[in-house]
């Protein structure tokens, strides 16, 4: 019998996309958060310039450290979140948890080009060098660089599919690399200042209290500005997922009378 | 339902987008064991990737596909044993010579004596000459030929051709179908995309139209034969436009 | 597993050895970049301190050559797609790739290491295998690696070139404890001497051969 195949009246795969599309994104910091992390960051901001004491040594430009360390930490904090939101996305398969990947990709490198200008800017009144190869800034560049390959891959990776596949990749293999750079830079050669914060006698046994409370103050900053700003960027991000799976359902209909 | 009765290939709501575009949209589809289906459809209408999809070479956004009544998702090595394509790409290493490459996929498939199995598919084909030049000389026919060889080395249940005929001179083609009539009598099944209306029907038992990402026209050997398909074609794909 | 495995890199090996393709770019691409190294050093004392760097670097540049060279004529012939047609895991082709690489990779810097020891005047003081050996397991790590990121690399939109920028940062650590490695045996000291590199290196290699051995189904994937 010779059959012409009938319009698609099922309509569960457009349910299913508009339903997606109706989700209410409520990603969005709200204003408690926004404005907490707003406080904190003066709050910081006046540790690090007022509160703490001028280093003996070094004079004011030490006060780099307070900026310059937790947005390092903050650094590796998106690296880790990366790591398990490639591994959910790999087992699950759902897009949330790409959507998670690239916005943490993208803040995460914001922190760390914050980092990579604050240290040669540091750097050169101190060590007379605007760059020096030594274990630990070296380990947060190759960090800074891997983000970039992320981004590249996340830009210049395919279609949509392929690039979430892909970077989840990525992200695990940056992860998982990161003790191994660690110990190979270390190893290599040091010249950094000796671990202030993390030594042998204990977090924070060799900094004078008001210098570990900014450090503290900073890093509590820096953590809340990444917050608001991943959670704007995966609204974002999530509203554009949206805006496709729309013009996919469009395409899937074809304008047909439903 | 048993392996005997099950349809070579039955798909449901078969779909696939790449980002935004959308390829296959809903393609409903079965083929029965033992016959001889040609699927015809405009460029870009999606049977290069409905192809893709059922040789294991690419997965559905969404959609169930079964092959032999077995479902593509669950571990397909097995499955892989059942189906040869042939495809645009001849899947054949240029500077190996056409015994050498076929030797290789017979070893893959774990054939039993592929030493020999590889001679008579050579036979069959009518490469036996060329056995010992790499297929990076051969003319596009020879290559489609060497490709059809390697389709076959393991005796499949399920043939998938897409577009074979494209680049291939007259001679080339009228060989192609003289092979494409004995795959039919064999009782194979075997589903072969083609722009070509007329040497594509001339040996199928059904011919199915794709347009715009969806099956818009199935019919029987009693119902197109004699039948001006061309006029059948281009109404079909109009409305699969509109 | 390990017969498709044998089946699959005598294939590859096969067709590389008839062409040469591969080990032609590679070795000669060897030869002129260790030629730009030694006019990028000026006095004899800079090269031969910079000696092991300088050979791992050309290791590194050569395989990229070579990783980009295999994976883009498996995408244009079909080649790799051939493969998945076959009734064998896809876990299994990683296995067989990261092999096929790592024997066209070794071969490549055997060579190097020929011309590297003639333009550089080195005397080896008896520490020819324990080179071979740090040669391998840093080849090992570089070609796991390659595997994977090469795999992922032609197909997308800026192919080959995505390659040197996914692998590089990843394969630091390697590059260094090579270094460490090669620098101490030419020096004439024993690889014990370097015992923490070497933990380093295999480390490295089982790790990165893991997470690629798992992830190829993936990257296959349309």
């Amino acid at each position: 019998m010779a059959s012409t195949s009938p319009p698609d009246t099922t309509l569960d795969s457009l349910d299913a996309d508009l339903a997606r599309a109706d989700r209410p994104v409520s990603l969005a910091p709200s204003p408690a958060l926004i404005a907490v992390a707003a406080v904190a960051m003066v709050v910081s901001l006046y540790a690090a310039l007022l509160y703490a004491p001028t280093d003996s040594f070094q004079g004011n430009i030490q006060r780099m450290f307070y900026i310059h360390v937790p947005a390092a930490l903050t650094m590796y904090v998106a690296v880790t979140l990366i790591f398990f939101a490639s591994i959910l996305y790999l087992q699950k398969r759902d897009d949330r948890w790409d959507e998670v990947g690239a916005a943490a990709a993208e803040v995460g490198t914001l922190f760390g080009t914050v980092v990579m200008i604050t240290g040669p800017l540091w750097a050169r009144p101190v060590w007379g060098t605007w760059w020096t190869w030594d274990a630990r800034l070296t380990s947060t560049f190759i960090l800074w660089l891997i983000f970039i390959a992320y981004l590249m891959l996340r830009a210049y990776g395919g279609s949509p599919e392929q690039v979430a596949r892909y970077c989840a990749v990525l992200g695990i293999i940056g992860f998982l690399d990161l003790p191994i750079i660690h110990f190979s830079v270390v190893w290599w050669r040091t010249l950094h200042p000796q671990p202030v914060i993390m030594t042998e006698e204990g977090l924070g046994a060799n900094l004078p209290g008001s210098m570990l409370a900014a450090v503290a103050l900073g890093l509590l900053a820096a953590l809340l500005l990444f917050t608001v700003l991943f959670r704007s960027r995966l609204r974002v991000e999530r509203i554009s997922r949206q805006v496709l799976a729309m013009r996919r359902s469009l395409d899937l209909f074809d304008g047909e009378n439903l | 339902m048993s392996t005997e009765a099950a349809p070579a290939i039955e798909a449901r709501q078969v779909r696939k987008h790449f980002g935004h575009a959308v390829a296959l949209r809903g393609v409903d589809f079965t083929l029965p064991q033992a016959q001889f289906l040609t699927l015809f459809g405009p460029n870009g209408a999606g049977k290069t990737t409905l192809v893709r999809i059922f040789a294991t070479l690419a997965r559905p956004s969404s959609g169930e596909i079964r092959l032999f009544g077995q479902d593509l998702s669950d571990g397909s090595g097995d499955l892989r044993r059942r189906i040869g394509v042939v495809s645009h790409k001849s899947f054949l290493y240029g500077t190996l010579t056409a015994s050498q490459n076929l030797l290789f996929y017979a070893r893959m498939f774990d054939l039993a004596d592929p030493l020999s199995r590889v001679e008579e598919i050579l036979e069959r084909v009518g490469l036996a000459h060329r056995a010992h030049d790499p297929v990076g000389t051969f003319s596009r026919g020879l290559e489609q030929r060497c490709a059809i060889a390697r389709a076959l080395i393991h005796d499949p249940d399920l043939l998938l051709f897409d577009e074979p005929f494209t680049g291939l001179d007259p001679e080339a083609a009228d060989q192609l179908v003289g092979l494409l009539h004995q795959l039919h009598d064999s009782s194979r099944t075997v589903l072969l995309t083609s722009h070509d209306l007329n040497r594509g029907a001339e040996m199928a038992d059904q011919i199915a139209i794709l347009a715009s990402g969806r099956v818009v026209h199935q019919a029987q050997r009693d119902e197109f034969a004699g039948t001006d398909l061309a006029g059948l074609y281009r109404t079909a794909t109009q409305k699969g436009r509109s | 597993m390990w017969r498709k495995i044998f089946v699959l890199v005598q294939k590859d090996l096969l067709a590389e050895w008839t062409s040469k393709e591969i080990l032609s770019s590679t070795v000669f691409f060897s030869v002129l970049v260790l030629m730009v190294f030694n006019f990028a050093f000026e006095t004899v004392a800079d090269r031969m301190a910079a000696g092991p760097g300088i050979l791992w670097a050309t290791f590194l540049f050569a395989s990229i050559l070579g990783m980009n060279r295999l994976f883009l004529t498996e995408r244009e012939d079909g080649g790799i797609e051939g493969l998945m047609l076959c009734p064998v895991d896809r876990t299994t082709l990683y296995l067989a790739k990261w092999l096929s690489l790592l024997v066209i990779l070794s071969l490549t810097e055997i060579v190097t290491l020929a011309v590297f020891i003639v333009f550089f005047n080195i005397a080896l003081q008896g520490g020819l295998l324990a080179l071979i050996l740090v040669i391998v397991l840093g080849t090992a790590g570089l070609a796991a690696l390659g595997t994977t990121f090469a795999a992922m690399a032609v197909r997308t939109r800026t192919r080959e070139m995505m390659l040197p920028m996914l692998l590089i940062p990843i394969a630091v650590p390697l590059l260094m404890a090579a270094v460490k490695c090669t620098g101490a045996v030419l020096g004439g000291a024993t690889l014990t001497s370097v015992g923490s590199w070497i933990q380093l290196l295999v480390a490295f290699d089982v790790i990165f051969l893991a997470v690629g051995y798992m992830t190829f189904p993936t990257i296959l994937e349309e």
